[in-house]
């Protein structure tokens, strides 16, 4: 009896201990310096498993008794005249972060982070008769294709049911976001400031999306995949402003370069049966043909390509340079003014038409788009507080998003989903538009 | 007539007098002689639990211990006013024509702006005196805490529920008036911001900027571009709503449809697609224009293409 009242009371203040304490804060001097930090630590129940929940989609819930650190670490001079800072947050999950800020006072002051965001669409509810080999370009291929082609027909016995069932295997489908951010801030007086900041982002991982075959409406079969992303992004940031007295003016540049390792994908198509025998196995080199339809026995004419081809987002680049200032009027007027100006730039090779060897290649006039959007955007605005409690505002603003793109023109039509090639000449539109505001 | 419009002019003109005589006595009141700086260790023999507090913030380090010129040297009577008045009178809260700060204050929230921007008219503070915040009243104070360190950008405690490292202090803080914002991160298609990985400042400068919404960029895509940058293109087959603004089709602040769409599929796309190709007949709840992801199985490249055949945003 005393041993079970014992061990009641160790159990009760280790839960207590783990679950309704507050932060811990601590401060030592170290010769001449002050390191003061606070640590908080969590736990969840045993029995608890996150990752099947809805609300873990941004977060990693940690399965069992897994102790959640946080922490905060400061060092400072005694002499007051720098600091070093350092937090981390849910060390060693999935959406981890760590800050390392450090500076002088009035002086600099500088800040480099890491940050984790994944983002979970489904636990092994996504099911695929595919194996990906991954590369610039993706390629989904089968092992084994369907004995028969009845499209159409949706029953749970159907050859394509039963094939699917004996074919497919679970998968994950989620991303994960890794930010590394570097940002700093230099003052060399109080009038002036200069900034800095580079942040890289990489995004990898996969999502449900669909393709299709056959033509639109009446004669297609959707094929879903798991999308593989893996995009890469490199931003830069510079800027200097200087601030007299009632009066300031600043100068910006930014920059983001955007580049995506799978900007293909390759796919087979699980309903051209020309290279497997009556058992599904694959057995020969896939022929395409030039027609689909989604009745067909899959060895017809009418069977439709081997494979599809698309293209996912191209890489890209965008430059911003930005002025703005403001300044002090008289009867307490104040004038505030930006011109920004841009460029938006994507110029990467055109795919063929169609990765279908039965139908003839179309023509067009050019090799890339050369796509050119230009934002530019120029406000000025006037406030007047000379009444008081009456606020006075008149503002101009100017948007406009010209497109440079060169104008691609493709003569013989385009290729319908790999199956159809749809004659008659077409110009893609070069959409833009503009804004104009005015406002009191 | 005459005498009625004679007899008009008369109390109107007598309320003028009446008016400039009592301002004239009002502005001829004797004024106390002009405060002086005292320094801010005469404050801190009074005010020494709020001078450690502050002591400990950013400003605090730059004016008590690093100042760089005769402004920040004034510490405390930088932001305060000059104290001499008050502690002649023997202290005493707003005795002696101190410059205070919060919701309590007699001073105006004009003035206490002001003596912010004296030093924050600049940077992402430019576009203050624009802004819908300084429209409607309010102070720097009603969201940022100034006297004792909170979060890296000082934001005001909310309650005892403020996390630890206020990591969504800032939320909380713009939550507090943008109710319905507020409500909308909870729902179940949202952006990770109750999650903590994402703040309102990522989007919107609270200060003020010449965009709508008080966007960070000069647009709403180029603003999503700055995370979205797979979907900035340009495309050579653009999908026209896309281009002109992402939230066309999507609410980023939490929908209860996938993908932060607005409405679901494919009552969104029917929006504008009602009469052309597929909606014209029913079709049963099983067809693939319904389930799944309705119109985007097939359109998946939506956002836009670059493929040569991709005009429908299929390929």
């Amino acid at each position: 009896m005393k041993q079970t009242r014992i061990c009641f009371v160790i159990s009760t203040s280790l839960v207590l201990f783990l679950f309704l304490i507050s932060p811990a804060w601590a401060q030592i001097d170290v010769g001449d310096y002050t390191i003061s930090g606070q640590a908080e630590i969590g736990g969840l129940p045993g029995t608890f498993k996150g990752d099947k929940a809805a609300f873990e989609t941004y977060r990693d819930v940690p399965v069992g008794n897994v102790i959640v650190p946080q922490m905060q670490l400061m060092i400072g001079g005694k002499k007051e005249d720098f600091y070093l800072n350092f937090d981390s947050y849910k060390t060693g999950l999935n959406d981890q972060k760590y800050t390392l800020r450090a500076g002088r006072y009035g002086l600099l002051d500088m800040e480099f982070q890491w940050d984790q965001i994944p983002h979970w669409f489904s636990n092994d509810v996504a099911r695929t008769p595919y194996s990906v080999n991954d590369g610039n370009t993706t390629f989904f291929t089968l092992s084994s294709k369907p004995t028969a082609t009845t499209a159409t027909t949706d029953s749970a016995t159907s050859p394509i049911a039963q094939w699917l069932n004996a074919n497919d295997h679970p998968l994950n489908l989620s991303l994960y976001n890794g930010i590394a951010r570097f940002n700093v801030r230099y003052t060399p007086t109080p009038g002036w400031t200069f900034t800095g900041g580079y942040w890289q982002n990489h995004n990898v991982g996969s999502r449900a999306f669909g393709t299709l075959f056959g033509t639109s409406p009446g004669s297609f079969n959707i094929t879903e995949l798991a999308e593989p992303i893996d995009y890469q992004t490199y931003n830069i940031e510079l800027g200097g402003e200087y601030a007299g007295n009632g009066w300031s003016v600043g100068l910006k540049y930014n920059g983001s370069i955007f580049n995506n390792l799978h900007s293909t994908i390759v796919w087979d198509n699980p309903l051209n049966l020309s290279n497997s025998n009556a058992a599904g196995v694959l057995a020969g080199p896939c022929v395409d043909a030039a027609n689909y339809t989604n009745t067909s026995n899959g060895r017809d004419a009418n069977r439709g390509p081997c494979q599809g081809r698309l293209d996912l987002y191209p890489n890209n680049q965008a430059h911003t340079i930005t002025l703005s200032g403001a300044a002090t009027l008289p009867n307490k007027s104040n004038f505030m003014g930006t011109m920004s100006y841009g460029w938006m730039l994507q110029d990467a090779p055109f795919l063929p038409f169609t990765i279908n060897s039965a139908i003839t290649q179309p023509t067009i006039s050019r090799n890339s788009l050369g796509g050119d959007l230009r934002p530019f955007m120029i406000n000025a605005t006037l406030v007047n507080n000379f009444f008081e409690n009456v606020n006075l505002k008149a503002f101009y603003r100017y948007y406009g998003l010209s497109n440079h793109s060169s104008q691609v023109s493709l003569p013989q039509g385009y290729v319908k989903l790999d199956s159809l090639a749809v004659p008659g000449a077409l110009e893609p539109d070069l959409f833009a538009y503009s804004k104009n505001s005015v406002g009191y | 007539m005459k005498r009625c419009v004679a007899l008009c002019l008369f109390c109107v003109l007598s309320l003028l007098v009446s008016f400039q005589i009592i301002w004239s006595a009002e502005t001829e009141a004797p004024k106390p002689a002009p405060a002086t700086y005292v320094g801010a260790e005469v404050c801190k023999a009074c005010h020494a639990p709020a001078f450690e507090k502050f002591s400990q913030t950013m400003m605090g380090k730059i004016f008590l211990f690093n100042a760089r010129d005769d402004r920040e040297k004034q510490g405390c009577e930088n932001c305060h006013g000059p104290g001499s008045n008050h502690v002649a009178a023997g202290g005493g809260k707003g005795v002696g024509g101190l410059i205070t700060f919060g919701k309590d204050s007699p001073v105006p929230v004009k003035v206490q702006n002001e003596t912010c921007l004296q030093c924050h008219q600049r940077g992402v503070q430019t576009y203050w005196e624009a802004s819908p915040h300084a429209g409607r009243g309010l102070a720097c104070v009603t969201c940022h805490t100034l006297m004792e360190k909170t979060s890296d950008k000082q934001l005001a405690k909310v309650g005892e529920k403020t996390p630890f490292f206020d990591r969504r202090a800032e939320i909380e803080v713009c939550g507090q008036c943008h109710l319905q914002r507020n409500a909308q991160l909870y729902r179940s298609s949202h952006m990770p911001l109750r999650e903590g990985k994402l703040v309102c400042t990522n989007c919107h400068n609270p200060h003020g900027t010449p965009n709508p919404s008080q966007l960070k960029q000069t647009s709403i895509n180029e603003n999503c571009y700055t995370c979205h940058t797979e979907r900035r293109g340009p495309f050579l087959w653009t999908h026209p709503p896309a281009f002109e603004s992402c939230t066309n089709c999507h609410e980023p602040h939490g929908t209860v449809n996938d993908r932060l769409l607005k409405v679901t599929d494919p009552r969104l796309c029917t929006q504008c697609h009602m009469s052309i190709q597929h909606p014209v007949s029913p079709r049963p709840p099983t067809s693939v224009f319904f389930f799944n992801r309705s119109c985007t199985n097939c359109h998946s490249q939506i956002h836009g293409s670059n493929h040569p055949s991709g005009k429908f945003f299929q390929r």
